[in-house]
């Protein structure tokens, strides 16, 4: 009888544990923790919504939070989900996982950088950029495009990520896009044949050109924002013989949410203006979508930037054979 | 079926529930049979990553054991100043994650210095060997308690130097299996072999997932699992039974060699080179006083809420592979090894899928599922403690309790004996799960506190300072659990 009695204690205690008195709100997160963390805790301040969350990290490439998504379909238990790149959150968009955002969410952004059907929606955004080694010919005459990689004179000294994750394979599925399978396989043949380095993600092509051992590195500008403010010297080229490339962060609330009420809220919060301004005056430097955001002096802005258009839905569904030609041609060899 | 191999079916419970089940169904769904029927193995590139894969854990394996056995033959086999402390200093480093270490050294030294040696497979297997070694040590360490008292005594009879090889020659037995142990576990990492630029078969499994071909994915698992059954087959043979093992073997009577003394502190160095940049980086400037203590209290109060979780993931899968080896089960044991081989992140995905929507709702804040999911990773550690300790007792003292009732014999006799063990394996096991990022990416509830992510998130935008402050927490427990294996084999005679 007395174990009874503890049993009964013990499953009175494990059932009181999931009580809630607060509103809560669980979002999925890629975005750097150092910046949403506070951008979250300002959420709470104004709300009053305790906000859990749970964020990404690149040991487990883009297995982590996408996957998590895909694998809790069944029951749900983020609420919103904060990409850093939108190709990914547009196939899980298309696969039915995300709800239709609150009438009003993200207004002034433009509509090129949101969904038709209101399933999900971009603000401040990064851009694909070459960090460049100071004094050496690549500060002189950088490439001016994806395919001035493959010329002579930059043979062995160009680092590009593992083409098969993050914002790298978002950039070669987007281009595929944009050129055609042919050309692409031809761009992606002709960088192979001028020895570019395979790194592991995009801040070791970073580190690579900081320790010299390449002069440019394929990479975006959150990355080699953050060095420069500990002082490191590296120049950028933002490719716009290409066409400026600028990869939105996403907000989207999940399909059976536990907390749709708060999801919305939070949703809605995220994509504020201030919002936008708070990221692009962090480290991370990120373009804010709206044209008429604060951004500071040291900042970048979309008016300057004027980013190539990209037709999201062919890109996404571009992605998966980007990458395997990207693995078979550039890793496979 | 059999009455002892009913009795011994609940030990395999956590991996048919925690991995079998929800792989096979996962399977099954995603359509590997088809894809198998068609091409086994994946494309010959495929392959050719199958094999460099295995190239790297084998020969990382290799080159962890020996530097492994040769601290453990010289922090066994002599007396001398500060033996623990070594020990834990060596198994210290272990529970930092590789980026953190690596973005450190680069810090101080700059990573042009480092290129020569840490690019391309030989980069990969270096790192991966100084990494593992200490796991090796503090294997082979509780190996040691298997010597027969009288083994121990002759030993110390012989001129110390001589002694010194013997020893090693006595350790080989276990070194082996400790060898097949690591392939195991090192076939799946992934981290420093993508840091020295080399692809592994965990990153082209991610790279399926990423892209939805799950079916590959599997595929590419199961050609690994091909490729490392004769190392599973290996580990779970027979080792040769102890007459008599000593408990506690003793400092009293062991040489005192000052050249050992010399080259203990000369392995340390690195160890101590490592702390000294991480606190260097982590001291706060004045202005950050304040953040930073509250930032190292939560790291504490994080690791902390951790320990217990990691103790009983790693006691469930140390007493399962225990049970088995005690009973004979080989094919329990077989089954108990397969999920160390494969990624977490798919044992993980599958447990997300078919586990946990049929498990209450109320049980979603609670990280069942992630315990489960670690306990059944670390079913080699278990499998191989297992077998190890179920040869400690003496089989005259074995069969004797055998005449006893099952549990009482099994419980009361021969579990207690073989602890010597299989505690050290269970503080292995610890240092694994606390290290642990991918399952726990993917399962941990909202909340959940991992500080092994965490310094993850940290390094990757270079918040370099708060990285290393809970890599010196990290770097601390490594130590303290470290002390737990080798304190109790060095206890004095009373």
């Amino acid at each position: 009888m007395a174990r009874l009695r503890v049993w009964g204690v013990l499953l009175l205690l494990l059932i009181g544990c999931g009580g809630e008195d607060t509103r809560t709100v669980t979002i999925y997160c890629s975005h750097d923790r150092a910046h949403s963390q506070k951008i979250l805790d300002l959420f709470e301040r104004a709300t009053g919504i305790e906000v859990e969350a749970v964020f990404d990290t690149e040991a487990t490439k883009t297995v982590g939070l996408v996957q998590r998504v895909r694998g809790e379909k069944a029951r749900p238990r983020c609420d919103v989900h904060w990409s850093n790149e939108p190709l990914h959150a547009v196939r899980l968009a298309a696969d039915g996982f995300y709800d239709v955002l609150p009438l009003g969410a993200g207004e002034g952004i433009p509509a090129e950088w949101r969904d038709p059907d209101r399933l999900w929606c971009g603000f401040a955004g990064r851009v694909r950029v070459l960090a460049l080694a100071p004094e050496t010919k690549a500060i002189d005459s950088p490439p001016r495009q994806l395919s001035d990689l493959a010329m002579e004179q930059w043979r062995g000294r160009v680092a590009i990520a593992d083409p098969r994750f993050g914002t790298t394979a978002s950039h070669l599925a987007i281009v595929r896009s944009r050129i055609g399978p042919d050309r692409y396989r031809q761009l992606l043949e002709s960088l192979r044949a001028n020895d570019v380095q395979m790194v592991s993600s995009n801040s070791s092509s970073r580190d690579r050109v900081l320790s010299g051992e390449v002069w440019i590195g394929l990479t975006d500008t959150d990355d080699i924002e953050v060095v420069r403010r500990r002082g490191a010297s590296l120049g950028e080229e933002f490719l716009r013989g290409d066409g400026v490339l600028l990869l939105p962060n996403v907000i989207a609330i999940i399909k059976g949410a536990p907390h749709p009420e708060e999801a919305r809220e939070l949703a809605q919060w995220l994509l504020k203006k201030e919002v936008e301004e708070l990221l692009a005056a962090s480290s991370s430097r990120q373009v804010p979508l709206r044209r008429e955001a604060l951004v500071p002096p040291t900042g970048l802005t979309i008016a300057e930037l004027d980013p190539v258009e990209v037709d999201w839905n062919d890109a996404a569904s571009q992605l998966a054979e980007a990458i395997r030609e990207a693995e078979r041609i550039l890793l496979d060899h | 079926m059999k009455k002892r191999q009913i009795g011994a079916f609940w030990a395999l419970l956590p991996v048919l529930i925690g991995f079998y089940f929800p792989v096979i169904s996962m399977m099954i769904h995603d359509g590997l049979f088809e894809a198998v029927a068609g091409e086994f193995g994946g494309s010959s590139s495929s392959q050719s990553v199958i094999l460099t894969t295995v190239r790297i854990a084998t020969m990382s394996a290799v080159l962890a054991t020996l530097v492994g056995l040769l601290d453990a033959v010289l922090l066994a086999g002599t007396r001398g100043p500060a033996r623990v402390l070594i020990a834990g200093m060596l198994l210290a480093t272990f529970l930092i994650p590789p980026a953190a270490l690596a973005s450190a050294v680069q810090g101080v030294i700059g990573s042009s210095t480092l290129r020569a040696t840490i690019r391309d497979e030989l980069g990969a297997v270096c790192m991966l060997a100084f990494r593992w070694a200490p796991v090796a040590c503090a294997m082979l360490l509780g190996a040691a308690v298997l010597w027969p008292v009288q083994q121990e005594r002759a030993l110390r009879g012989l001129s110390p130097r001589v002694a010194l090889f013997v020893r090693a020659r006595c350790l080989m037995p276990q070194a082996l299996r400790c060898v097949g142990l690591l392939v195991l576990l090192l076939i799946s990492a992934s981290e420093l072999p993508s840091y020295a630029g080399v692809e592994t078969i965990s990153q082209r499994v991610h790279a399926r997932l990423t892209v939805g071909d799950a079916a590959e994915g599997w595929q590419l698992a199961l050609g690994m699992l091909v490729a490392v059954a004769p190392v599973l087959l290996f580990l779970v043979w027979k080792l040769p039974r102890s007459d008599r093992s000593q408990w506690g073997g003793t400092v009293t009577g062991l040489p005192r060699l000052r050249g050992v003394d010399l080259l203990l502190v000369i392995r340390s160095i690195p160890v101590l080179a490592l702390v000294f940049i991480l606190a260097v980086t982590a001291w706060p400037r004045a202005s950050e006083m304040a953040v930073a203590g509250s930032e190292f209290i939560d790291g504490v109060v994080g690791i902390f809420q951790e320990l217990p979780r990691a103790f009983i993931a790693s006691s469930i899968a140390v007493i399962c592979g225990w049970r088995l080896a005690d009973g004979g089960h080989r094919w329990g044991l077989l089954l108990l090894c397969l999920p160390t081989v494969l990624p977490s992140s798919l044992g993980a995905l599958a447990l997300l899928h078919v586990v946990r929507p049929t498990l209450p709702l109320v049980l979603d804040d609670l990280p069942i599922l992630l315990t489960l999911a670690q306990t059944c990773k670390l079913g080699a550690v278990g499998a191989a403690a297992g077998l190890v300790a179920s040869r400690v007792i003496p089989l005259s003292e074995s069969n004797s309790s055998r005449l006893l009732a099952p549990v009482t014999g099994r419980w009361r006799v021969r579990f207690p004996r073989a602890l010597p063990v299989l505690l050290p394996a269970v503080v292995i096991g610890v240092a694994l799960v606390m290290g642990e990022v991918e399952a726990t990416l993917l399962m941990a509830p909202p909340g959940h506190p991992s500080p092994a992510l965490e310094l993850h998130q940290l390094l990757h935008f270079r918040n370099d300072e708060q990285a290393a402050r809970i890599a010196l927490l990290l770097a601390l427990v490594g130590s303290m659990l470290a002390a737990i294996v080798v304190a109790p084999l060095r206890r004095k005679d009373k």
